[in-house]
């Protein structure tokens, strides 16, 4: 008896099975459909989580570079007018030292102090200074608050450098403006006084360059924008031999515009130097920044 | 139902074995969708996030572009900050800015900003405003940026401190100057100078040139002095008396400020002779937008005053004669042809936009006015010599100058000999244009260190 009779002895139905051939036919359909379907999922969710992880990357370098950027713009803002003498007078931008900008820079490389073009023009850290309207919270402990909602002028420092190919930040205030006391800001400070925190992952990007650059500066007499250096016409025809270094003189104010380019070069890889060779998944980025605010060196009095 | 080899017969549903391949895949692509979701949300956000990024700035820069065309319109010399203040009368830009956007199905649109801009003032009697540029477009994206600013205005600002300056000496032989200005401080902090000079003579007019200026300031002219150059005690001295220290004629006490001498244009403009001499020949109209005069050689003559129609304002107050108040009469000037608040006058200049005549010649001119004493210079009368200016070495001889009468400050960039007639002059600040705002504004200048994004 087959096994077919004994089923339909059981259940008093014909039983109908498949034909080996039917069973490798529909094993091979199956499979096929099963191995798509997988296929579909490893490939849609691998290729999203590189866009995915791309995205990510992306973020990690351009949100740090816009705000460097913004930063770099906005470097130099020390309030009113009025604001800005009581800067130079404390902080020997009042020509104790040509060429001095005080002991805040709008824009300090590292430990090089204020770039120029005749001296330190690249840098992987670099230091912004700007006020910030701040309004004060109980138990904030920034110098100058009255009291809760209270709205006061706050002098910010805000860092950025590469360390271990990780991108760091770091913010600092200086509740008692430019005088002493005020707490240490630098790109080798310790932590405790001015922590730097990583802005990026090295386990998502590998952040292979990034240098602030001075590519240009325009030095003029502060008191009628004769440009400094250049043979010019009356009455700025005495101006060809000067340099930058006669600033704070007796006789000379200055005003300097300056234009920075912040590159940066990143990929997932945890390789050094790669972006030459143009590494898969790379990104660049080259941007142009012009503080607004130009610094000014006022001249000694005599 | 037999088909070649195959034999198809209905099955119950149960009996497929293809369901668990079906549900395989469908928790697959459930797991797919999920998975796909979530990054998609995740790149999606950050795309976002770079979008706003990129929005920021564009309004950044539009209100950048907003705040570049405030300081345009503060430059022209016809306008004014006072009717644009923020945030109660922003001027608003009449062309929108716009920025290409290229939409996600590539289709390239714009995005509109609206501009708008506005002032605020500075301290008083400082040239600084603050301008506040602002760009938002439809879509409720905007910023705000301000920087502080210094208007270059053509005239220095301590062109207006004194009514009378001089180079060199003044010689009042005759005829003195009846100046009226204030004795109260426009600061609080100084006495107002009326009158301001250089130590030494300039020229041979009064006296050895470079010889000290012999400034009595007694009752009488110094013992042994040649010449009669007491300048201080002749406009003190014109006078009917003094009443409780208070001189009381229809001049104010004088007095006197020295400087260390020397040209007097770089003390009184901020653009130099070049500037003017090149904007005479290649722009003469802009000099004429500017209410600014070139008199070379001849003054008009009366009558071609071209600020017809103005009116005497009830507001000039000067000490009245033989008066020991001060103020406490409202006039002007003591001619009997001259306006009375509420006449109509002709004039070069206005009290809203002064003038700027400046004379060069040999010699000082005639300004035959005396005949007439209806025609009044409101501003700025800066005379020297047409050769050789930087040495102010102007030998002015005035004794045409009767009813010469002026409102605002008097320059002669050399020597000054008054004989037998009166000019008369009101101080800028008493006849209230003490302000270098008023005159042309020739640049605007951002001052270092003030710009900022506004948080708002």
């Amino acid at each position: 008896m087959q096994l077919k009779d004994v089923r339909r002895l059981i259940t008093g139905k014909t039983v109908r099975g498949f034909s080996l051939t039917e069973l490798m036919v529909a094993i091979a359909i199956g499979s096929f459909i099963a191995l798509a379907g997988t296929t579909f999922y490893v490939t849609t969710v691998g290729s999203s989580k590189d866009v995915f992880d791309a995205a990510a990357r992306t973020e990690q370098i351009y949100s740090p570079a816009a705000s460097l950027l913004d930063d770099i713009r906005r470097a130099g803002y020390r309030g009113t007018p009025a604001a800005l003498s009581t800067y130079l007078l404390t902080t020997q931008g009042f020509g104790a030292t040509k060429g001095d900008e005080g002991n805040y820079p709008a824009i300090e490389f590292g430990t090089s102090g204020a770039p120029t073009l005749s001296g330190t023009t690249t840098t992987d850290c670099v230091l912004v200074s700007y006020v910030q309207q701040h309004t004060c919270a109980a138990g904030d402990g920034v110098t100058g608050c009255a009291g809760s909602g209270t709205v006061v002028q706050v002098h910010h420092r805000f860092g950025y450098r590469l360390r271990n190919h990780v991108l760091e930040a770091t913010a600092g205030v200086h509740p008692g403006e430019y005088s002493a006391g005020a707490p240490v800001s630098g790109c080798n400070v310790p932590p405790a006084t001015a922590p730097w925190v990583p802005v990026t992952r090295l386990g998502d990007v590998f952040v292979d360059t990034f240098t602030v650059e001075l590519i240009n500066e325009n030095i003029a007499d502060g008191d009628n924008d004769c440009v400094l250096g250049v043979a010019g016409t009356a009455p700025c025809d005495t101006y060809g031999s000067t340099s930058l270094q006669a600033c704070g003189s007796t006789t000379l104010s200055c005003r300097i515009d300056r234009l920075y380019k912040v590159t940066l070069c990143a990929y997932p890889k945890s390789i050094d130097n790669q972006c030459a060779s143009d590494p898969d998944d790379k990104i660049y980025v080259e941007l142009y920044a012009k503080p607004r605010n130009a610094v000014l060196i006022q001249a000694a009095a005599s | 139902m037999t088909l070649g080899p195959w034999r198809l017969s209905p099955r119950r549903v149960g009996d497929q074995q293809g369901a668990y391949t079906i549900f395989f895949v469908a928790v697959l692509g459930l797991l797919t969708l999920l998975a796909v979701r979530s990054m998609t949300t995740s790149t999606v956000n950050s795309v976002r996030l770079t979008s706003n990024t990129h929005n920021a700035t564009e309004g950044f820069l539009a209100a950048e572009e907003a705040m570049a065309q405030g300081m345009e319109w503060l430059a022209s010399s016809s306008n004014s900050y006072t009717t644009h203040l923020w945030p109660s009368a922003p001027h608003t830009v009449g062309t929108p800015l716009s920025f290409p956007v290229v939409n996600m199905g590539g289709q390239t649109t714009s995005r509109a900003y609206t501009l708008s801009f506005g002032f605020e003032a500075g301290p008083p009697g400082e040239s600084l405003l603050k301008v506040i540029g602002r760009a938002a477009s439809s879509t409720g994206q905007g910023a705000t940026v301000s920087q502080w600013v210094s208007l270059n205005t053509l005239l220095q600002s301590t062109a207006l401190d004194a009514p009378l300056v001089v180079a060199g000496c003044l010689n009042v032989a005759s005829g003195v100057p009846d100046i009226y200005a204030d004795l109260v401080p426009h600061n609080d902090t100084l006495d107002y100078i009326t009158y301001y000079r250089g130590p030494t003579r300039r020229t041979a007019l009064n006296g050895t040139a470079g010889g000290l200026c012999d400034e009595g300031t007694g009752s009488q002219p110094e013992e042994g002095a040649a010449e009669a150059p007491e300048s201080i005690w002749r406009l003190n001295s014109h006078l009917v008396g003094t009443q409780n220290g208070r001189f009381a004629n229809s001049a104010e006490p004088i007095g006197l400020s020295q400087y260390s001498g020397g040209d007097l244009w770089p003390r009184i403009f901020t653009e130099s002779r070049d500037w003017f001499d090149d904007l005479r020949v290649n722009q003469p109209n802009a000099l004429a937008d500017m209410n600014i005069y070139y008199w070379n050689g001849a003054a008009p003559a009366p009558g071609s005053a071209p600020d017809t129609g103005q009116t005497w304002p009830s507001n000039i107050q000067k000490r009245s004669n033989g008066s020991t108040q001060w103020p406490n009469k409202t006039a002007t000037f003591d001619y009997s042809g001259a306006p009375q608040p509420g006449d109509s006058f002709s004039a070069w200049g206005t009290f809203a936009n002064p003038a700027v005549i400046i004379y060069r010649g040999a010699g000082c001119p005639n300004l035959r006015f005396q005949s007439s004493g209806s025609y009044i210079i409101i501003g700025v009368l800066y005379i020297e010599s047409a050769s050789n200016p930087e040495n102010a070495a102007l030998e002015c001889t005035a004794d045409e100058w009767q009813r010469f009468m002026m409102l605002g400050t008097l320059v002669i960039n050399g020597d000054l000999k008054i004989i037998k007639k009166n000019p008369e002059i009101i101080s800028a600040e008493v006849g209230g244009i003490y302000d270098t705002k008023l005159f042309p504004v020739t640049g605007v200048y951002g001052a270092a260190g003030t710009w900022k994004v506004q948080e708002d």
